[in-house]
């Protein structure tokens, strides 16, 4: 099934890996303007999430979108692909 | 160039017949293809596209010419009417 999202209805969504860890909260999405095609999610992390490995820029962490499974109540990213 | 979702917000929309048609108020995700699939707009010019009752209308991404201060899209005969007389008659 196709799943279609307005961003008013994702911004204060929180973001949890596939082993059920809570990475953070969105803050962001950056996509490709010509193909529309999305490219990562910006997140800040929470106070307990181990962001060693991860790279950090103003507070906010980068994940590819490719891992997104999908978006319902929360969003939901595959944990084999968060790097 | 990558954008970031949030500088589209109140993005002026223009066709490339420059004719204004709105304002983007909000962005419609695709998840399962991963792509944007639609802008959602506010401040919609009524001369040009008819909302009927809504408060706005959702242009589809892929008529998306150009994202730069503004963004442009393909002018779609059937859609969007081209408003006014012409001011020197033929």
């Amino acid at each position: 099934m196709q799943s279609e999202q307005f961003t008013h209805n994702i911004r204060r969504k929180r973001v949890m890996s596939t082993d059920g860890k809570i990475i953070g909260q969105i803050r962001n999405v950056t996509f490709d303007a010509p193909t529309g095609q999305l490219k990562a999610l910006v997140i800040r992390p929470d106070a307990g999430f181990d962001t060693t490995g991860y790279k950090l820029e103003n507070d906010a962490i980068t994940l590819p979108f490719e891992a997104v499974k999908d978006i319902t109540d929360f969003i939901v990213v595959d944990r084999y692909m968060l790097r | 160039m990558k954008w970031q979702i949030s500088e589209l917000f109140g993005m002026s929309v223009y066709s490339d017949k420059a004719v204004f048609l709105g304002k983007v108020e909000d962005v419609v995700l695709d998840v399962t293809n991963k792509k944007i699939s639609g802008l959602a707009l506010s401040n919609v010019n009524k001369d040009v596209i008819d909302t009927k009752n809504y408060q706005g209308v959702i242009i589809p991404y892929r008529i998306v010419k150009e994202v730069g201060d503004i963004i442009i899209v393909r002018h779609i005969p059937g859609a969007f009417k081209v408003a006014g007389e012409p001011l020197f008659g033929e």
